[in-house]
């Protein structure tokens, strides 16, 4: 009683077939592999793709889409973001797992450390793409009443992108501001409580040497490309006006580069500490920063909150 | 105010069905398919000791004294047990009547047939609460369950039979309306079947009927690829656990170990990692240093979810883990004769050629492979080893006294 029928002897030949154009991306048949299943079990959950035929087109497609290095992402139109389901648009930066994994750690020590559910939290994410660390923020905290979240890009598909992540995953109560943070950067009206970022931080160098061919084809320059101006401007404009920072760093230069500019400051050293945390991968990955006191009667105590976060400098 | 009846009657040997007549009209009536499930002989013995216990309680009320609320509790909790052997008496007996007339009154075989058929859930409700009562409950018996499915030796075939058996009980789950996932699945790369497969079985209570498909699973048969005909022999193994929380609960869980306690690891990527890669680098490994367990999951496009997931695997594995720890100890401290199930061992084969499946610990047969490997008549050898097992746990809880 043969199991194996001529048609998924097939069906395995046109596998590995689909398999070699994912190769070129994924580098091993492990991750073309993973990807091939993503691919067809996604595609074969859309209505539209109704005959055997018209799906086994669309994985082609897909398949040969990846072989000219389009990201996963912008192909399925998707990425999962701890609790979201966040959709891709070409011309918006793909969100990535470093990002959610420090975002996600963030939003439970504010959980954690926050006195009670009606604590007043203002949250800043400057240079937010696809929206993704502002809605997870919001949505990890829809128990707090008075958590006032505004997104900001300098990008219309950006912003356009946030709102309809927003629409997606059923969070209201998001501003988003359109706004240039390095040469018109909005004031907020009131103290901010964390600012969080991830600004475009590859240089140019790192840009041509050390970046993947997918992201330098297809993922937008202006979301990848910055060396020091975001955390100059982080020192320059912001620290007045907020009680702690989150930001993304790509390489530890950036860190050290706020890191000193505070420290050789007589007045600023002696109200801010900061620190770098690494990503699971043993990267330096976030720089952040608190005053030791707080300011104008200040919602957290932000030695607790940034308690084992990173490590202190 | 307490029966004295069931004292002559317990001693009765019809209890023990031990009598030549009896054996004989019983066996055909079961022939037509009018079986009495009865209880153990063990456990009747148990009820025994609790209505003495009830005596001496009552001795005492009589001697006017007064309960704590401890024996107020040992009280009623005998009291109930005698009730309900007492029912149970009245529903067999009615029972056994009937079968009677089903053999030997052919005028009335028609009537006596369908009241039996009405009556006899009514004892098997009955039976159940006197085993809840008399047999403690599992500790995960109201819980949801995961399997957990790998193929052992046989190698491709091995897979494919690994294939064959998540798909018995996706059957199985569906057949009974259970909601499940699959959560994780790797397939074999070179041809059929699977290398892994864990399966979350989201019904509470479906652990207490799934834990008995713990153990190595055997089937024998011509593998496709075999172009001489012989019949191969090749094993997967299936493991089950209770699933101890939902999401929220996991994410809590997860926090509540020591960093120097667990480890994870991800994929590994050279290089800067960040806004310099857009892969999909999601792939999880989880180390718990205590218990030695790890625990790999890819399945997902997101990290953080491959991480929950295997944190809601580890914390099953944990309390599964301490739960058969414990059984052990109470049961070395009994220094038990009983032979209990052992988990180590091949539990069932699933024989194509003679299209039958035996149970080895039940010894129950059922010859329809289809029925089975489609999970629709999984139930049936199901119950055949629960009840196998509710047996031993009484003669064991015999040998405790
Ligand atoms: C690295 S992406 C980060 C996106 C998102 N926060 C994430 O983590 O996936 C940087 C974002 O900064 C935006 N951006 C670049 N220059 C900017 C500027 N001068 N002012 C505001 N946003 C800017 C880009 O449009 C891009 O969306």
């Amino acid at each position: 009683m043969p199991r194996i029928s001529p048609s998924s002897v097939r069906a395995c030949n046109r596998v590995n077939r689909f398999l070699r154009l994912l190769l070129p991306a994924c580098r091993t048949v492990e991750r073309s592999n993973l990807e091939f299943k993503w691919i067809s079990n996604e595609l074969s959950s859309l209505e539209h793709l109704n005959t055997n035929r018209k799906l086994r087109e669309a994985i082609y497609n897909a398949c040969l889409q990846r072989f000219r290095y389009l990201p996963l992402q912008y192909i399925l139109g998707s990425q999962p973001f701890g609790s979201l389901e966040l959709v891709c648009r070409k011309g918006v930066l793909i969100p990535r797992w470093e990002t959610e994994e420090w975002s996600y750690e963030l939003a439970h020590r504010i959980r954690k450390n926050a006195t009670n559910n009606k604590q007043k939290m203002v949250i800043w994410d400057l240079c937010s793409g696809s929206g993704c660390i502002a809605l997870l923020l919001k949505q990890e905290l829809q128990a707090f009443k008075d958590v006032n979240i505004t997104a900001l890009d300098i990008s219309q598909k950006a912003i356009s992108l946030i709102k309809r992540n927003m629409a997606r995953n059923g969070i209201k109560d998001v501003s988003v501001i359109s706004a240039d943070v390095l040469h018109n950067p909005p004031n907020p009206g009131s103290m901010i409580d964390i600012l969080v970022c991830n600004p475009p931080y590859i240089s140019e160098d790192s840009f041509v040497k050390e970046t993947s061919r997918s992201v330098k084809i297809h993922e937008p320059r202006l979301a990848l490309v910055g060396d020091k101006e975001f955390y100059q401007n982080l020192i320059e404009h912001w620290l007045p006006k907020i009680n702690s920072f989150v930001y993304e760093i790509g390489d530890i230069n950036q860190a050290d580069f706020v890191h000193n500019a505070i420290i050789n400051d007589t007045e600023l050293n002696t109200v801010w500490s900061t620190g770098v945390k690494r990503d699971a991968n043993g990267n330096p990955r976030v720089l952040y920063g608190f005053r030791k006191n707080g300011k104008n009667n200040t919602s957290f105590k932000y030695h607790e909150l940034f308690d084992n976060f990173g490590k202190l400098n | 105010m307490i029966s004295r009846s069931l004292f002559p009657r317990l001693s009765f040997n019809k209890y023990f069905r031990l009598g030549p007549t009896a054996k004989k009209w019983f066996s055909s009536a079961a022939e037509n398919g009018f079986i009495i499930d009865e209880l153990h002989p063990s456990l009747i013995k148990r009820v025994v000791k609790y209505v003495d216990d009830m005596h001496s309680l009552e001795a005492l009320l009589s001697q006017g004294e007064s309960f704590d609320e401890t024996t107020q509790k040992r009280y009623a909790k005998v009291s109930f047990i005698k009730d309900m052997y007492e029912r149970y008496q009245q529903q067999l007996q009615g029972l056994e009547e009937l079968q009677e007339l089903i053999e030997e009154d052919p005028s009335l075989r028609d009537e006596a047939e369908i009241e039996f058929t009405r009556l006899l859930p009514d004892l098997k409700g009955t039976s159940n609460e006197l085993l809840n009562r008399l047999i403690p409950p599992h500790p995960f018996a109201e819980k949801p369950c995961i399997l957990e499915l790998r193929p052992g030796v046989g190698g491709i075939e091995a897979m494919i039979f690994a294939q064959d058996l998540l798909n018995m009980y996706t059957g199985y789950a569906h057949s009974k309306r259970w909601k499940y996932r699959i959560i994780s699945k790797n397939e074999n790369q070179s041809g059929s079947g699977i290398v892994d497969a864990i399966l979350s079985i989201d019904e509470p209570g479906s652990y207490d009927r799934l834990k008995y498909e713990a153990g190595v699973h055997r089937v024998q048969r011509v593998p496709a690829t075999e172009t001489k005909g012989r019949t191969h022999t090749s094993t997967a193994a299936v493991v089950v656990l209770p699933q101890m929380g939902d999401d929220k609960e996991v994410d809590s869980f997860e926090r509540t170990f020591k960093p120097d306690e667990i480890r994870i690891d991800v994929m590994r990527a050279s290089g800067k990692g960040g806004q310099h890669v857009n892969t999909t680098d999601s792939a999880v490994r989880l180390t718990h240093y205590p218990s030695g367990i790890v625990i790999s999951m890819q399945d997902e496009r997101s990290q953080h979810k491959n991480k929950a997931k295997a944190f809601a695997i580890l914390r099953s594995k944990l309390a599964e883990k301490e739960r058969k720890e414990k059984e052990d100890k109470e049961r070395s401290a009994r220094k038990d004769q009983v032979s209990t199930i052992d988990r180590s061992d091949k539990i069932r084969t699933y024989n194509y050629p003679q299209n039958r499946i035996t149970d080895h610990r039940s010894g129950y047969n059922l010859h329809d492979m289809e029925g089975i490997m489609s999970g629709e008549r999984l139930d049936e050898v199901i119950d055949a080893i629960q009840k196998f097992d509710c047996d031993l746990k009484a003669k064991e809880l015999l040998s405790a006294d």
